[in-house]
């Protein structure tokens, strides 16, 4: 079972983006909603698929797998499998009685690692998860590897697109 | 590109006038970035200077990855 309040999360979460499709729509017309959808096929098959933006600047297990010259078909695979274990490891956490901060920097590192499309600037998200988890390890002190970890976390976004690029190159 | 739809505001004859709603762009979600992360951090750090928070939060380098090239990511 899905715990109540991981569900309320993901509520607020679609309630969030229904929310603000309805300022948008509101502000610049209902042509943005077909301009969306076109978008959305163009960013599959463009940026996605075909990696014409470069897929070094994407940090998703589709992308890695494109970058190191799989097939579409492989990468679809690869990426579902993770997203389906990321979904199942979400909830079990969900399940245990940890504190809200470790609940809530789980929850972001998921949304990053479920979506086939995550360019370096969208990993902002990292942010609210080290923040709760560097406040709780001064509040009650941290285990011993969670500082090294939360300093990797805070390197991560300015260090993966010249990684994988540096290996595309090569 | 063919098949990208911009928003309307790139229409906009004025370089001027779409730097200055680029630049409200910017502020504004970085005001909701930091009131984000505000939150959990007045539960957790009642007695630590807000100030710092904010200047740690700022310091992100993922902040400044959207500062320079980031679309819809802040």
């Amino acid at each position: 079972m899905i715990p109540l309040a991981l569900l309320v999360v993901l509520a607020a979460a679609v309630w969030t983006v229904l929310a603000l499709s309805l300022v948008v729509t509101a502000v610049f017309g209902a042509g943005v909603l077909s301009a969306f959808l076109t978008s959305t096929h163009f960013a599959r098959t463009v940026v996605l698929e075909q990696g014409n933006t470069g897929s070094e600047k994407i940090q998703s297990v589709f992308a890695w797998v494109r970058l190191w010259g799989g097939w579409v078909t492989l990468a679809c695979i690869l990426q579902g499998a993770t997203t389906l274990a990321v979904a199942a490891g979400l909830v079990a956490a969900w399940r245990r009685q940890t504190s809200f901060s470790d609940r809530g920097a789980i929850l972001c590192l998921a949304a990053i690692l479920a979506t086939p499309y995550c360019p370096d600037y969208d990993l902002v998200a990292l942010a609210p998860a080290i923040a709760p988890l560097a406040a709780q390890g001064l509040a009650l002190g941290f285990r011993p590897y969670e500082k090294a970890v939360l300093a990797a976390l805070w390197l991560v976004p300015i260090a993966t697109r010249g990684i994988a690029g540096v290996r595309h190159c090569c | 590109m063919a098949g990208i739809t911009l928003p309307i505001f790139f229409s906009s004859p004025s370089p001027l006038r779409v730097c200055r709603i680029f630049g409200l762009w910017q502020f504004a979600t970085l005001a909701l970035y930091l009131g984000a992360l505000s939150t959990p951090l007045r539960i957790h750090c009642a007695g630590i200077v807000p100030a710092l928070w904010l200047l740690l939060a700022t310091a992100f380098p993922a902040v400044f990855v959207n500062l320079t090239h980031g679309d819809n990511g802040s």
